[in-house]
């Protein structure tokens, strides 16, 4: 298989959430993401810490229509770890910063998020329905986030949950109708 | 009892599924009934919330994924961090031979170095602090965000135009919006898309103007009429006083509200040291 076709499948297994290609990532990327990051005033905790943040980010861009990755996911890692680790260096207001020059020929994905802001924002709006979602049933949690959160289709859904695709649609519906009663209550 | 709906349509309608023509016909539904609305709305909030659970379980996996190796002592030993560095080395510059050179020429490198320096931080203070660049920077996102909120049934009149607006063919959408009468109660709006499309065809002046002409009433849109007037007259290089009144009166401090939070940060910039520089040069 090519290098290109294998970054897709990858990608791919990543956009699933499979744990597996996850922990592969992890154990790839990690160390070559936090020699920048010790390289340039962090400690192990910051570099964890940054590389978790982006990885995270990393899994939520790949499940965006459309979209591609231009170079390994490795360098794409590379690139929102730096770009996080400057933005807080940035707002420690650290002096005297000696950066690492990277090697020119490299462009890296520079992503930018502002997770912490928007998650307050939701909970503050959203508390009721955020309580009800916590107390659903593991299945139908699991469905809801199948469905809304990684946006899989009915066709993909079915065989996760080892259900049929009648099944998953009728199912829906009636966590839907349970969280409608979870939050009259 | 619950009136059944057709879940699946709401379903799909509030992922994104359904096609441009289902998607008008299923707003126009939603524009009138008010029971088919609100359990839309609870679909939609489903979603958000979704969002923000989904964050929180996958954060909890990717942690423990992080757990799990560090126990297996996977990259956290000083041993292991310090061969990832090893590893992972950039190349660091090696020392220049420094040849020892007359003064006149240590004078005429320092010079040109001098000149180089000047023009950058020139270059950089335009691009960054010029009126263009800053009305660019704060309208960028905007654009898009224009389009959503159209008030129920306003965007079938001006749906054409809108499209044009979507897929960047401002000549076309100009024309559109130019051709809706004074008469349509549509017009303000029309006018605001006008203005927008004129903004994206670097026509600020008469953005501004017809971005002011559908600010003059209250409407649901006032606000960002008034947003994109404020960056199109100062694309425009018409700072004077109805700029300025423009930008402090949006710039009042209302964290809630998005227009007056990115005012509020305009003004700043408008106001700063770097500006001032440029202004005086």
């Amino acid at each position: 298989m090519g290098e290109n076709a294998l970054q897709k499948q990858r990608l791919e297994q990543i956009r699933k959430g499979d744990n597996k290609s996850i922990e592969t990532l992890y154990k790839d990327a990690f160390p070559y993401c936090a020699s920048f990051v010790l390289k340039n005033q962090g400690t192990r905790e910051d570099a964890k810490e940054v590389f978790q943040e982006s990885l995270l980010i990393l899994i939520k861009t790949a499940r965006k229509p459309n979209f591609e990755i231009q170079h390994s996911l490795k360098a794409f890692l590379y690139g929102v770890v730096r770009n996080l680790w400057l933005k807080q260096l940035n707002q420690r207001k650290k002096s005297g910063l000696d950066l690492i020059i990277d090697e020119p020929d490299k462009n890296f994905v520079i992503i930018h998020e502002d997770e912490i802001e928007l998650k307050k924002e939701l909970e503050a709006r959203y508390q009721g329905l955020y309580d009800a979602m916590q107390k659903l049933k593991d299945d139908c949690r699991k469905l809801l986030n199948l469905t809304f959160y990684q946006k899989l289709s009915d066709k993909e859904v079915a065989p996760i949950l080892n259900y049929s695709l009648e099944f998953v649609r009728q199912k829906r519906r009636r966590c839907v109708k349970q969280l409608k009663k979870l939050t009259a209550m | 009892m619950e009136k059944e709906f057709d879940f699946q349509q709401i379903e799909d309608y509030v992922v994104g599924k359904l096609d441009a023509k289902a998607r008008k016909a299923f707003e126009a539904r939603l524009a009138t009934d008010e029971n088919l609305a609100r359990e839309v709305a609870f679909y939609q909030d489903i979603i958000e919330v979704s969002e923000v659970l989904g964050d929180e379980d996958l954060e909890a996996e990717i942690k423990s994924v992080g757990a799990k190796l560090e126990k297996a002592g996977f990259g956290m030993e000083d041993q292991s961090a310090e061969n990832a560095i090893k590893k992972h080395s950039f190349s660091t510059p090696k020392e220049p031979k420094i040849k020892k050179l007359p003064l006149h020429r240590i004078l005429s490198i320092a010079a040109g170095f001098l000149i180089l320096v000047v023009a950058g931080g020139l270059w950089w203070i335009n691009a960054n602090y010029g009126d263009q660049a800053l009305a660019t920077k704060y309208f960028h996102q905007e654009a898009n965000a224009l389009l959503r909120n159209a008030a129920p049934g306003e965007e079938d009149v001006l749906g054409s135009g809108l499209q044009f607006l979507t897929d960047e063919n401002y000549a076309e959408a100009k024309s559109f919006f130019e051709a809706v009468p004074k008469s349509d109660e549509a017009f303000r709006e029309a006018r605001l898309y006008l203005a927008l499309a004129q903004f994206k065809s670097k026509e600020y002046t008469a953005a501004a103007s017809n971005a002011a002409l559908a600010a003059q009433t209250k409407t649901h849109f006032q606000e960002k009429a008034r947003w994109l007037q404020i960056n199109a007259l100062l694309a425009a290089g018409q700072t004077g006083a109805e700029f300025e009144s423009l930008l402090n009166d949006m710039s009042v401090n209302s964290p809630d509200n998005y227009y007056r939070r990115e005012a509020a940060k305009l003004k700043a910039q408008y106001e700063s040291f770097w500006r001032t520089i440029r202004l005086s040069l």
